[in-house]
């Protein structure tokens, strides 16, 4: 019985070490997502800031025309927006973390 | 976000051109007003430009309002396997004819006998004298006369030697080989041992069925002819039953098939594969032939059942009057002798009182304790190196470090995990003053404000409305794959 004995063990011992390397792996692969998105967003940022724009006056009095709440809106929806991503880009990150075997 | 960008161009067009059709006739009527005083007096239009272009633009706007808020749409090798030859059809010669050196004058059997013919007579051989103890002794065939030779190499004696085991002045006792083989064969050898042992002499004695004359031998009885060795045992039917062919006894080592049944009506030969023939013969002469074989399943066998009328009274040939083929469970005599049929299971009891005190049961009974007591030891660690206990922590740790991993995905909510994304756009702001304009060395001034606040406070709510409906449409839209 001895062989038994080892064989249970040793079959005890791999399920142990498979989940343990499923761990490293799925910690491994969330680090590596969120630093490839921190970078996508400040790539992103640093090209939009080096955009100048101005309006030129003749067109001052077309501003009159765009509601006191025009920026509160788009505000609004981009940080909507970036929620939406966060919640994708987590749950991707959920998914990749059951399924890796 | 082409559906943001849309509305929001949308809306601001829609300020402009709201703005520019509200305000601008208005201002229109409050600027000519001043102008015309006289002439609309006179023309009665006083009040009348204002309600029809305010009533016109409404029911423009509401077409254009329509659109902007429409929803969106998406073979034989031993003795074993000897084949069994029973020839049925008497007019047929049985096929040993013997062929050696002095009975190459056989011929066909003549019905309604099915037995070779033998020569008519043989010569008959000289009588060998030997002088002993002169001779070669121990005498071994050789010594024998020429045709007695033939007859021994033939029949019995290849290669044997036979020796003489005691003699006297009276007396000469050959070994048993000897005695058996020619006795079998012929009658006793002859021996003379007259006088002091100084000679002998082997006189040649005629085969069986042979008489002697002189120096030939003639047939006098056909039937006790003994046929030479071919290494085959026929089977003939003698009489009602089955028997070995009486002409045929002189095979040394003959291949003889796993016959059964000799001396009765029904005989039955199985190979080594388990195949299975028998012939039964009837008391009115006819047969019945079964043949069994295994089938390739290694789990039925094919039974071939031919029935053959007794042979004809002229001809000697049988008729085959039936045939049948079945298939049946198991393979061999014993497994394939009953019809491809379940057998119901039997309700008997089993008596199992003595069963714990038998010693292979205890023995049984101790291995298994000695097993569950490995076990227990494995499962509850004790005393063990490696125990499934201590594997069963680590297994834990593991498993609820990965749920920790998951978990923290999870509750982590909104959390953007360091990403951040503080850009907007920027919005040009600016107060609104009064339009002015020289015309003909006249200023003309226009104090569209009030309007444009008013405007500017419903598009505003319009933009509320749109940012409403855009955040929703954020929330419930499918998750990109």
């Amino acid at each position: 019985m001895p062989w038994l004995i080892a064989l249970i063990a040793n079959f005890a011992s791999f399920v142990g070490l498979q989940i343990a390397k499923k761990t490293a792996l799925a910690a491994a692969v969330i680090v590596a997502s969120v630093a490839l998105t921190v970078a996508l967003a400040a790539a992103i940022q640093t090209l939009l800031a080096t955009i100048v724009v101005s309006i030129p006056s003749a067109f001052t009095a077309a501003a009159y025309f765009i509601p006191y709440n025009t920026s509160a809106c788009v505000a609004a929806v981009i940080g909507a927006k970036f929620a939406r991503f966060v919640y994708d880009w987590n749950m991707k990150n959920l998914e990749m973390a059951a399924s890796i075997n | 976000m082409k559906h943001v960008l849309k509305r929001f161009f949308a809306a601001v067009a829609l300020s402009v051109f709201l703005t520019m059709s509200l305000v601008l006739p208005a201002q229109a009527f409050d600027y000519i007003t001043p102008m015309f005083t006289g002439a609309l007096a006179y023309l009665a239009l006083s009040g009348v430009g204002v309600p029809v272009a305010i009533a016109g633009s409404i029911a423009l706007h509401a077409g254009v309002l329509a659109i902007a808020l429409s929803p969106d749409t998406t073979a034989p090798t031993s003795i074993n396997d000897a084949p069994l030859t029973v020839m049925l059809a008497t007019k047929t010669e049985l096929p040993n004819r013997p062929t050696g050196t002095g009975f190459a004058n056989y011929t066909g059997a003549v019905f309604p006998s099915f037995q070779p013919v033998p020569p008519s007579s043989v010569a008959n051989g000289a009588t060998s004298n030997y002088t002993y103890p002169g001779d070669n002794f121990p005498l071994n065939h050789h010594d024998l006369p020429s045709v007695y030779q033939n007859w021994v190499n033939q029949n019995m004696c290849n290669g044997a030697v036979y020796t003489v085991n005691s003699h006297s002045e009276t007396t000469t006792t050959w070994s048993a080989n000897l005695a058996v083989a020619l006795g079998a064969c012929a009658a006793a050898p002859s021996y003379s041992n007259a006088g002091a042992a100084a000679s002998g002499s082997i006189g040649y004695v005629c085969p069986p069925g042979y008489t002697a004359s002189t120096t030939t031998c003639n047939v006098t009885t056909v039937t006790a002819v003994q046929k030479p060795n071919d290494g085959k045992k026929a089977l003939v039917v003698n009489g009602a039953n089955f028997t070995y062919d009486p002409q045929d006894s002189n095979d040394v080592s003959p291949i003889v098939p796993q016959v059964s049944g000799i001396g009765t009506p029904t005989i039955t030969a199985q190979d080594n594969k388990g195949n299975l023939t028998s012939v039964t013969r009837a008391s009115d002469g006819s047969y019945t032939i079964t043949d069994t074989h295994a089938n390739v399943d290694g789990l039925t066998s094919t039974r071939t059942t031919i029935t053959l009328s007794p042979p004809d009274a002229t001809t000697g040939i049988p008729t085959v009057t039936g045939q049948k083929q079945e298939q049946v469970n198991g393979v061999g005599t014993p497994a394939a002798s009953a019809p491809a049929t379940t057998a119901p299971p039997s309700s008997g009891t089993t008596d199992v009182s003595n069963l714990a005190t038998h010693s292979d049961v205890s023995a049984v009974g101790t291995k298994v304790d000695s097993t569950n007591s490995k076990l227990d030891t494995l499962i509850n660690g004790t005393g063990a190196d490696v125990t499934l206990s201590t594997q069963s922590t680590a297994v834990d740790t593991a498993a609820t470090a990965m749920q920790s991993q998951v978990t923290a995905i999870g509750t982590s909510g909104l959390d953007a995990h360091g990403v951040t994304y503080t850009w907007f756009p920027s919005i040009p702001t600016s107060t609104c003053v009064p339009l002015s304009a020289t015309y003909a060395g006249r200023t003309v001034t226009i104090d569209w404000c009030s309007t444009v606040a008013t405007m500017n406070t419903l598009i505003g709510y319009i933009f509320y409305l749109l940012t409403a409906w855009t955040l929703f449409n954020i929330f419930t839209a499918r998750r990109e794959t």
